[in-house]
């Protein structure tokens, strides 16, 4: 008997411990996230909101989702004076640690990060930005369907600007900087900036005929916006198929099937963006429909594919 | 007691109806089968499990790269070609991952490609590029291009065109679209005679050799990229170059080839000086259902025969003339250069209807006559010197599990590589694999006078590098297309990635490999 009361005791003691633990942790997630270090929820909201680094101005980021490449390129043009408070909460010091080293700084350790998207005559763009903990070894990581992919080492110079080979820009990418010791999840490490390829591209499709003939076709857009427009040779639309908007995959994977009496040889694709740019149409074969009796091989629901395009 | 025995009943029951819809692998041990199903489910999320992994990756800008090419001389460098938008890219194969090497950004082949102060009329497309012919000049990659038939002169550094003297004016590329008129009989790859000249196209490889460039067009009529395409008689254009000053006449010599479908050109050179241009023709050849390659469904039976045809390369002002023909039969010997071992005693190439690596002891072209023959000859083992078709069974490639069935893929090895000075490498498309041979060269197998032994390679890995063809998870890489080796030098640690893969799909992606795992 005396053993139960004890343990009822002890058992009291840690839940008591426990909630106390969960209310102070709450308080503390609770208080206003230091300069440059948005919460998560925060951070995955800014990647559609402005769709580039938080650590430009909110007029300037306003001005880069309206219109991609030439207002990010005016914003690096502008110098690093301008990289300032991503929100209105930042105090006076954080500012005065963009320009300067935090050997004697207590506090956050920031990494701006800014890249811009090629030109039309590149591939590849500079990486640039401001670490407030600089000098130190940094990473830079491409964010590929929710996971970080290690695309460059790099480091911050003393005067903390950073400094990375340029990357090539496929159709999208998202990057985040983070400090080497950190680690891909570390506390230090940038907002996650992204980029776009100057050109809309047009979408890849992978058809496959199933049994019975029935179409197929897996399409993997190049981006998270507008539809993916199906033609025929002559020009006619056959179909029109909306992306549905999620998160951060870089190209947009879904299964469409298409009515089989419109389609024969040659398919044409585009992608149109909800603005009316369309890029250039690309052409598909389409795998005939086999002949009476003669059955369609089956692996993986994939007979009669078709991956690349017509050259 | 009683419930005790209902509970084993019943769990002998579930056993049974488990047993039931295992079928075969009832028999086999449980724990193997629970993991095999675990491994399957897991598989159809996130795909096989490969060797590459995503952090030994560079994404490119464009999937299905067209080239990829070591660079003379610099032991952490590659170049990439881009089709479409047409660039080359540099990229150092030092870091982990690889990384653009250009001091810059990397740039556009641009508008005006040759050069001559007018836009193109039709943009090229990036065939291939060479930057590791030891004969050419350093500071020069070579770039193929279709559509805009041409070569392009590009620096390896920097990924921008460089200029050289085309009869007497500075440009940037050198035309290879040029009128031919074949002999009296010629025939189209479905037999139909051919009766009027036509334009050299489908520029696919550049070497040079001594004071010679070879170009090879495939000029393909009609149905390129399908199954059944038209190929008209297969083109090596021969340039005069002079390397010193750094000029090229554009009137080519023209050598027509024996086979359909030239899709490369090699330089060789035997111990004693004489030099040879191997070129890669892979018969008519098509693809089924746009992931399969296979011989051309209406071409007659001669149009379907690959080979490796042998141009000698004269000393002096003779022109250089096709003076031999290695039969490979009806296994397509695949695009790109056939890879020499470090003795330059054996050359391999991928089949692109097998997965098969074809091997030819080299040394019989010591047994060529030193005159051109009138007509040449055919190294079968029949006239001049052995046959020297390697005739290895351990070159075919077993196929693991998982892969797409023959009906979609049937086997396309890719590139051949050396890993070191006995071991070869080969990549495979449709399985995603990179196999390992241990090749033994000791001693002076065969020598001139009999073709190398078979039973010297030895297979001893195979290892799925990316995903198959069918069965990648999305996003997951897949679809192999180039492979190199990274020279030996400083700075290369064990477990360093040496190994280079050019991947095409789902984006293009140039990823490292530590050779040390094969």
């Amino acid at each position: 008997m005396r053993t139960r009361k004890r343990r009822a005791l002890i058992g009291a003691v840690v839940v008591t411990l426990a909630l106390g633990i969960a209310t102070w942790q709450r308080m503390r997630s609770a208080e206003p996230a230091p300069a440059g270090q948005a919460s998560r929820a925060d951070s995955a909201e800014g990647e559609h909101a402005t769709g580039t680094a938080r650590g430009a101005a909110p007029g300037a980021a306003a001005e880069r989702s309206g219109d991609g490449s030439d207002a990010a390129a005016a914003d690096a043009g502008r110098g690093l004076e301008e990289l300032d408070s991503p929100t209105a909460e930042q105090d006076a010091s954080a500012g005065s640690d963009a320009l300067g080293t935090s050997a004697d700084r207590a506090g956050p350790r920031a990494i701006y990060l800014l890249a811009e998207s090629p030109g039309e005559d590149r591939l590849s763009t500079e990486v640039h930005g401001v670490d407030t903990g600089a000098p130190r070894a940094l990473v830079l990581w491409r964010v590929q369907g929710g996971r970080r992919v290690r695309l460059a080492e790099g480091f911050s110079t003393l005067d903390g600007a950073l400094q990375f080979p340029d990357v090539l820009v496929p159709d999208q990418l998202e990057l985040v900087v983070t400090a080497a010791e950190a680690g891909p999840e570390g506390t230090d490490e940038s907002e996650p900036a992204r980029i776009e390829a100057g050109a809309l591209r047009p979408p890849q499709l992978e058809i496959r005929r199933a049994q019975g003939g029935a179409l197929t076709i897996r399409v993997a857009a190049s981006r998270a916006l507008g539809s993916v427009v199906f033609a025929s040779p002559a020009g006619d639309e056959i179909a029109r198929i909306a992306l549905p908007r999620t998160p951060s995959p870089a190209r947009q994977v879904l299964d469409v099937t298409l009515p089989t009496d419109r389609v024969r040889g040659e398919i044409l694709v585009a992608h149109e963006l909800p603005d009316g740019a369309r890029s250039a149409w690309r052409p598909y074969r389409v795998p005939p429909v086999p002949p009476a009796g003669d059955p369609v091989p089956e692996a993986d629901g994939a007979p009669g594919r078709s991956e690349a395009p017509i050259p | 007691m009683r419930a005790r025995r209902t509970r084993r009943a019943a769990v002998v029951v579930l056993a049974v109806v488990a047993c039931l819809l295992l079928g075969d692998d009832c028999d086999v041990d449980r724990d193997a089968v629970r993991e095999r199903l675990a491994r399957e489910a897991a598989e159809r999320d996130t795909g096989p499990s490969v060797a590459v992994s995503p952090n030994s990756c560079v994404t490119l800008p464009e999937p299905m790269p067209v080239g990829l090419s070591l660079v003379t001389g610099a032991t952490d460098r590659v170049l990439v070609a881009n089709s479409e938008p047409a660039a080359v890219i540099p990229l150092n194969i030092a870091t982990q991952p690889p990384s653009v090497a250009t001091p810059g950004a990397v740039p556009k082949i641009p508008d005006d490609s040759n050069g001559d102060g007018e836009e193109d009329e039709t943009k090229p497309k990036l065939e291939g590029v060479v930057a590791d012919n030891p004969n050419v000049p350093a500071g020069f990659a070579l770039a193929t291009s279709t559509a805009n038939e041409q070569v392009l002169f590009v620096s390896p550094a920097t990924a921008e065109l460089v200029p050289l003297f085309v009869d007497g004016e500075l440009r940037t590329a050198l035309s290879t679209g040029v009128e031919v008129t074949p002999d009296d009989g010629a025939v189209d790859s479905h037999g139909m005679d051919i009766t009027e000249p036509f334009t050299t196209s489908f520029t696919s490889g550049v070497a040079v050799s001594g004071t010679r460039a070879f170009v090879s067009t495939s000029n393909v009529a009609d149905g390129a990229g399908g199954e059944d395409p038209v190929y008209l008689p297969g083109t090596v254009l021969v340039y005069t170059v002079d390397p010193a000053l750094g000029s090229i006449d554009s009137t080519p010599q023209i050598l027509f080839t024996t086979r359909y479908n030239p899709t490369d050109v090699t330089p060789y050179a035997l111990p004693g000086g004489r030099s040879f241009i191997l070129v890669t023709s892979t018969g008519a050849l098509g693809v089924s259902n746009e992931t399969r390659f296979g011989l051309a469904t209406g071409a007659s039976e001669a149009g379907k025969a690959g080979a490796i045809e042998v141009i000698e390369v004269f000393p002096g002002v003779d022109d250089p003339a096709l003076v031999a023909v290695i039969p490979l039969g009806e296994t397509a010997p695949g695009f790109g250069k056939v890879t020499l071992d470090r003795r330059d005693w054996i050359g391999t190439i991928g089949s692109l209807v097998e997965r098969r690596v074809l091997a030819v002891d080299l040394r019989i072209l010591e047994a060529l006559p030193a005159d051109p023959p009138d007509e040449p000859l055919i190294l079968d083992g029949s006239g001049v010197g052995f046959d020297p078709v390697i005739d290895a069974p351990s070159l075919s490639i077993p196929a693991i599990g998982g892969g797409p069935p023959p009906e979609t893929c049937a086997g396309t090895v890719v590139a051949t590589a050396w890993a070191s000075d006995d071991r070869l490498l080969a990549l495979e498309f449709c399985d995603g694999t990179v196999s390992s041979w241990k090749v033994d060269l000791r001693g002076n197998p065969g020598g001139s006078t009999s073709p190398f032994p078979p039973d010297r390679f030895s297979l001893r890995t195979v290892l799925r590098a990316v995903a198959p063809l069918v069965g990648a998870a999305p996003g997951q890489l897949h679809a192999p297309l180039g492979m190199v080796v990274r020279p030996a030098g400083l700075g290369l640690a064990f477990g360093d990635p040496d190994v280079f893969l050019l991947v095409g799909l789902p984006e293009g992606a140039l990823c490292g490999l530590a050779s040390d795992v094969l």
